[in-house]
Formats: C-alpha cells, structure tokens, sequence
C-alpha cells in the first residue's frame, strides 16, 4: 500500500496497520491521505491511477478524490489579529458571574484531559503535559467544583519559546514585562453571561500583580465572538498576519501591514 | 417601525428572557448593564443582517457599534447608505 504523507510529499509505506489490512483483506492497492492526523482518508485506486501517479506526481493522485474533499484541501488565506492588552488598564468586569480561576497545576490534567474530550480534542493531552514540563504557565476556570475552560501563558523566560511566536510568525518579540497568552477555551454550554469576560478579568489581574504590563495573543479575523470579547476588555489590534493554510503544504505566513 | 424599536422588540423577547427587562432605552449601555451578552450580540448581528439586508464586517463589530440602541441605528443607517 501506498500512503502520502503530507510531511514528506512523497509516497511512502504507511504504517497504519489497521488500514493496511483492511485494504489487504479487500485485495485493494490504495492511497492513504493524511490529510490530517485526525482524519485520514484511505482511497482505494485502480493500478492504472497509480501507474500514472508515479510518471506525472501526487496531483493526478488528488484529481481522484471527490469534489468536495479537494475543496476542502485547497489553500485558503486566513488574517490574524495580533492583539496586546495594557494590563494597567484594566476594565472592570461589569457582570458577577461564578467562574473562578486556579494557576494550572499537574493536578488538574486529568480534568482538563477530560475535558478535552467533551471539546474532541484529545490532541491536545499530550501537548498539555509537555508544556508543563517545559514550565509554560496557564490557569483553569472553575465554575463550582466543575473544570469549565482553560488559557495558558509563557513569558520570555520560556524555554523553548512558544511555538506559536514562530510557526504562525506573529512578529511578537516579549520581553520582561511582558506575556504571551494562547489555548483560551471556555465550554460551550459555560459561554454568555459575562463568562469568559469574567475569566480574561481574573486572569488579567493576576498576572498584573505578578508584575507584567503587556499581555499579547492572536486572534483569527472570522473568529467573531472571540474578537468582541476582546474588544470589549479593551485588546487593542496591533497588526495583521496572513497565514496561508494548505492542507498539502507547510503553512505559511507573512505580515500584510501594520 | 424603525430599527430602534424592533431591535428592542427583539432583545426584550429574545435576549432578556426571565430577567424582568420589558423595555430598553435608545441610549442605554447594552453591554456594561449586561442587558446583552457575547451570544446576545451574536444573535443581534444575525437579526441585523437579514434583516435590514446589510453584511455586518468582521472589523464592524465594535463596543462602539453596538453598545447601545442608538449607536445601532446609527451604524445600520450608514451602511444602507453606503
């Protein structure tokens, strides 16, 4: 069997047991195509296909999925917004709401694994652990004794540095007083009502009080509800990446203007 | 009926359920009152587009847009004229 990796662009032997005996057990020749690590998509082909595929490349490889997967692989352009927070002006939380914030511990990884599974990415368990090991920093909102939302942060003393700062190419440069914030999730059934106004309010004051002054995050443009939330605690736009996401290709950014 | 008082209509049936809220004052702070929160703006927007006919922009939706009836009408009245 043949698979093409979307790292190596070539074809290659995959690895993905189950898959191969399916195919095996069906006498099928197939691509797989990792579209992603989530979704794989094996496609049976005809030798004939596969015999073209390796005189003119991996293209006519894609003329052979269906209509609405190619749309869905096609590179698209994204903008995002890099937004800095003066933590010295922090806008008051105009609503109470119940949601209280705890520094992120190891303790809490089994919740938020928990969590992560109601969200379906499970993913992100393994890159949760590793941040704390490199001693990146976060909080966990609680509402109650319920675990319902989370946001990490680093500041220049990060080693490595947040891969954020160089694979999206924010153009973010911290320094001492200054933080980088990322992965802010809220539950769905735990948004409206002042929540996760509440949630930036806690964590705001807090590093605050640790002494930061600038806090820096991004957000996409088409990402409405997240930008009026920032925008109401007073996030102020800084410039604009455009990152370029291709499916089949690394991504790639660049800034558009300041 | 203008734009002020059907959008009032709709946050009052729509966006204030069981709070006791029966009316909204033209120039009265949607968003420090908490009279509408992020899923109520969401939901105005929504009201807004269909039906007054106009695309809100992703850079459109501001505190100074929407905070309050008036601010509202005000941007919905641009954007038809624009």
């Amino acid at each position: 069997m043949l698979a093409w990796s979307t790292r190596t662009r070539d074809p290659m032997v995959s690895r993905v047991p189950a898959a191969r005996r399916d195919l095996a057990r069906r006498g099928a020749t197939a691509l797989l195509l990792r579209v992603s690590r989530r979704m794989p998509l094996p496609l049976a082909l005809s030798r004939d296909v596969l015999s073209r595929a390796s005189k003119e490349g991996p293209r006519t490889l894609l003329r052979q999925l269906p209509r609405a997967v190619r749309a869905a692989l096609r590179p698209r352009e994204e903008r995002l917004i890099v937004l800095m927070k003066d933590l010295d002006r922090i806008a008051e939380q105009p609503v109470e709401t119940k949601v209280r914030l705890e520094p992120l511990e190891r303790r809490h990884l089994p919740a938020l694994y928990d969590l992560n599974r109601r969200r379906c990415e499970t993913r992100a368990d393994r890159r949760f652990a590793r941040d704390l090991d490199r001693g990146y920093h976060g909080y966990v909102g609680f509402v109650d004794d319920d675990v319902v939302g989370y946001y990490w942060w680093v500041d220049v003393s990060a080693s490595p540095r947040h891969p954020d700062l160089d694979r999206y190419g924010l153009g973010i440069e911290l320094d001492g007083e200054d933080v980088y914030g990322s992965d802010f999730y809220i539950l769905a059934e735990h948004r409206g009502g002042g929540n996760a106004g509440a949630f930036l309010h806690e964590l705001e004051t807090d590093l605050r009080r640790r002494g930061y002054r600038r806090l820096w995050g991004y957000v996409a443009s088409t990402n409405r509800p997240a930008r009026w939330i920032y925008s109401l605690r007073g996030y102020e736009p800084m410039w604009t990446v455009l990152r370029k996401t291709a499916p089949l290709r690394r991504q790639r950014t660049e800034r558009v203007f300041d | 009926m203008g734009v002020t008082s059907e959008l009032e209509q709709f946050i009052v049936s729509e966006l204030t359920q069981g709070r006791g809220i029966d009316a909204v004052a033209p120039g009265e702070d949607l968003l420090v009152s908490g009279i509408v929160d992020s899923h109520g703006v969401m939901e105005l927007v929504g009201v807004i587009e269909s039906r007054y006919g106009i695309v809100v922009a992703d850079d459109d939706l501001t505190p100074e847009n929407f905070r309050s009836l008036d601010s509202i009408e005000a941007y919905v009245t641009a954007k038809r004229g624009s």
